[in-house]
């Protein structure tokens, strides 16, 4: 994979995923995975060091602190030297411990036990934030530019509407997770905005009608919206 | 009632009560004294009298005489040698009174004196019967009014005194009681702070007595509680920090499987995963109980139980992984110092080892020491149960990884891991050796562990006293 700087097409973002627990490492990295990212698990502090020192490049770490070996404290520092931001996940809830995190550089600090949503939310966040949306979101014979706010479904661009943008790539973000209406109303318009659910489902409408591979949003019954992407289910099914 | 006014009520009663008595009965006493005194006195004045009058003529001659003649003469010798302040009686009759004042019913005379008031004045009155002639009798009256007068001095001046020694000692009571009432409120306030959940006030008194005592027994036990809130809290914490990971697989399992389309292999690995942490959380709850159980002291059983039996028990519970692992497991029994060879359940002249406690609660804990040294060990290691009856010992030892010396002291304190990661793969709570800390102290015994990393580690289980 190449850098953000060095290539504009960028297939996945790769996150490392730094905790001890094998339960909840392979917690996490089956939902990234499952949304569409790339991860890669490590679950000690002195191989995490080695990894970033060898120079491998991450879009984020998601960081547990409690590491043994290292430090998870410790590996902030590194990590961000690197230009890759941190969000710390970690059983410790108490105020000086997030403030020492996010003092040190972390980007984002989240308290276990934790919703995938949320996780899920706050690693796109910071990924926008840190300025690496000039990637390429794709689906199928879909292709969203993040940069240029570009949407082509095979040879053809669509014009979508602002809000059709943003709903689009919180569904690509988000693959193959249930999206409640109330939850995608506070993601794409805004948790100041006072809509009505019926907006949502205006939008999805719109959306499946502008765009053949829209009909891959499934609407599930009393809960919201799914974007189903086959893909990372089948890679699953290849693994061993 | 306060114990203010009750001290100082009873001090003041005390007192007062005391100071009366004293006071009525001393001064009544000087009054006596000085009126006898001066009854005598004025006795020995009209004896001294008499015997001048006496002089004035002889009985035959004052016989002689006509009865109106000896009275005129009587009279005229009376106003002769007797001054003011004395009257002749004849037959309870005053005929000479030289008195300044009115004398009537002089029969109503009986003792030897008797004082009289009369308005401001008190009155000394006495008669004697002049030995002759018949039916004759000299009375003094004598003002002592002064004599009542020093009495009343007297007893203002006792008066004085008493008010005094009442001041002073109300002031030395006061003093008194406010200070123990002030180390009183000390302890009050102490004990109100130890109600709220602050342990951290110390009362000091400077005295040495039974304040003292209460307030030294009231700090030990603030201290006393103070632990045993810090330990439990220490444990509270430590348990809620260790519930997050189970219960963050839990909930991230679960939630996954709701609302992320996952992958059938996906599906079963996460509710594998949520079954491994539920029986994680559960066996922790179940030593916590155990833990907290034996931190009530609750009731435990105490009856005879063959350690042997105990750990031929345990071996069969984990047999099954011995033999998978081969592992080489051996309990062996020291006799005169001599490790002998290897004990096995049907052994017909077993001396068996006995302790007195509680079956469930020993198993519990040599499954515990047992349950360590497996995890400590590689496969193909070796663990070994030595029994010693005659120093009631009993060494579990194994050939494992050992522990760090840094970490040695600590681990009996409840979830205290050395690797945590490690531990929680091979389902460990970081409960098992605080719990048999607390096994061993419930049966009046301690623990003893050594350790060298990579060379393994020897738990010794001491069992106090004998039977």
């Amino acid at each position: 994979m190449g850098g953000q700087r060095g290539r504009v097409w960028k297939m996945k973002y790769k996150i490392l995923v730094i905790e001890d627990d094998g339960d909840i490492s392979n917690l996490i990295c089956m939902n990234l995975e499952t949304a569409g990212y790339e991860t890669e698990a490590v679950y000690d502090g002195n191989e995490a060091a080695e990894r970033v020192r060898q120079g491998a490049d991450y879009d984020l770490a998601v960081l547990d602190l409690m590491l043994p070996g290292r430090d998870g404290f410790s590996l902030i520092g590194p990590l961000t030297e690197r230009r890759i931001p941190v969000l710390c996940l970690t059983a410790r809830g108490d105020v000086v411990s997030k403030v020492q995190g996010l003092k040190m550089g972390a980007e984002d600090y989240m308290v276990k036990p934790f919703e995938i949503l949320e996780l899920l939310v706050r690693i796109e966040k910071i990924l926008g934030r840190r300025g690496k949306k000039n990637a390429v979101l794709t689906f199928r014979q879909l292709k969203v530019d993040m940069g240029s706010r570009r949407v082509w479904e095979g040879e053809d661009e669509i014009g979508l509407k602002p809000m059709e943008f943003r709903l689009l790539t919180v569904f690509l973000q988000n693959r193959n997770i249930m999206l409640p209406r109330d939850r995608l109303l506070d993601l794409v318009w805004g948790e100041d905005f006072l809509g009505e659910s019926r907006t949502v489902d205006v939008h999805v409408a719109k959306l499946r009608k502008k765009l053949k591979s829209c009909q891959a949003i499934v609407t599930v019954p009393r809960g919201g919206y799914l974007f189903e992407d086959d893909q990372a289910v089948t890679e699953e099914r290849k693994k061993p | 009632m306060r114990i203010r006014t009750k001290i100082t009520g009873l001090v003041a009663g005390v007192l007062s009560g005391a100071c009366a008595v004293c006071g009525t009965f001393a001064v009544n006493q000087y009054m006596n004294i000085s009126v006898e005194k001066a009854a005598a006195v004025e006795m020995e004045k009209l004896e001294l009298a008499e015997r001048v009058f006496g002089q004035t003529g002889t009985r035959e001659e004052l016989e002689d005489m006509g009865e109106v003649a000896r009275d005129a003469y009587l009279k005229y010798q009376f106003e002769r040698y007797y001054q003011e302040g004395y009257a002749l009686l004849k037959d309870q009759e005053c005929i000479k009174n030289m008195t300044d004042y009115d004398i009537s019913a002089p029969e109503a005379l009986k003792a030897p004196y008797v004082v009289q008031k009369q308005g401001e004045k008190y009155l000394l009155i006495m008669k004697r019967e002049l030995p002759y002639p018949r039916g004759f009798w000299v009375m003094s009256v004598r003002d002592i009014t002064s004599t009542w007068a020093e009495g009343r001095e007297q007893a203002k001046n006792f008066f004085m005194v008493f008010l005094w020694v009442f001041g002073v000692s109300m002031g030395i009571a006061a003093a008194v009681t406010g200070r123990i009432l002030k180390a009183l409120e000390k302890l009050r306030v102490q004990a109100e702070q130890i109600r709220e959940g602050d342990f951290s006030g110390k009362v000091m008194l400077t005295s040495r007595d039974e304040l003292k005592d209460l307030s030294d027994s009231i700090n030990s036990m603030a201290d006393q509680i103070r632990q045993q809130i810090e330990d439990l809290e220490l444990l509270l914490g430590a348990m809620a920090h260790e519930m997050k990971t189970p219960l963050t697989n839990i909930l991230g399992y679960a939630d996954s499987l709701l609302h992320v389309r996952l992958s059938e292999r996906q599906r079963e690995q996460s509710l594998e995963a949520i079954c491994r942490s539920a029986g994680q959380l559960n066996q922790m709850s179940g030593k916590l109980l155990q833990l907290i159980g034996l931190y009530e002291n609750q009731e435990m059983e105490n009856g005879p139980v063959d350690l042997e039996e105990v750990m031929w028990h345990i071996y069969q519970e984990k047999e099954g992984e011995l033999s998978k692992r081969n592992i080489d497991f051996q309990i062996r029994r020291r006799d005169g110092g001599k490790i002998c060879g290897r004990v096995s359940p049907d052994d017909q002249e077993k001396p068996a080892m006995c302790v007195q406690g509680d079956q469930l609660l020993l198993i519990s804990l040599f499954d515990n020491l047992v349950s360590n040294s497996l995890k400590a060990v590689e496969d193909g290691g070796r663990i070994q149960v030595i029994m010693d009856r005659e120093r009631r010992q009993v060494r579990v030892q194994d050939n494992g990884r050992g522990i760090p010396p840094g970490d040695l002291p600590h681990v009996t304190k409840a979830f205290y891991m050395v690797d945590k990661s490690r531990s929680r793969r091979q389902q460990g709570s970081g409960l098992g050796l605080a719990l048999a800390e607390r096994i061993v102290k419930a049966h009046g015994g301690k623990m003893e562990i050594k350790s060298r990393p990579g060379e393994g580690t020897e738990v010794t289980v001491i069992f106090g006293g004998g039977k």
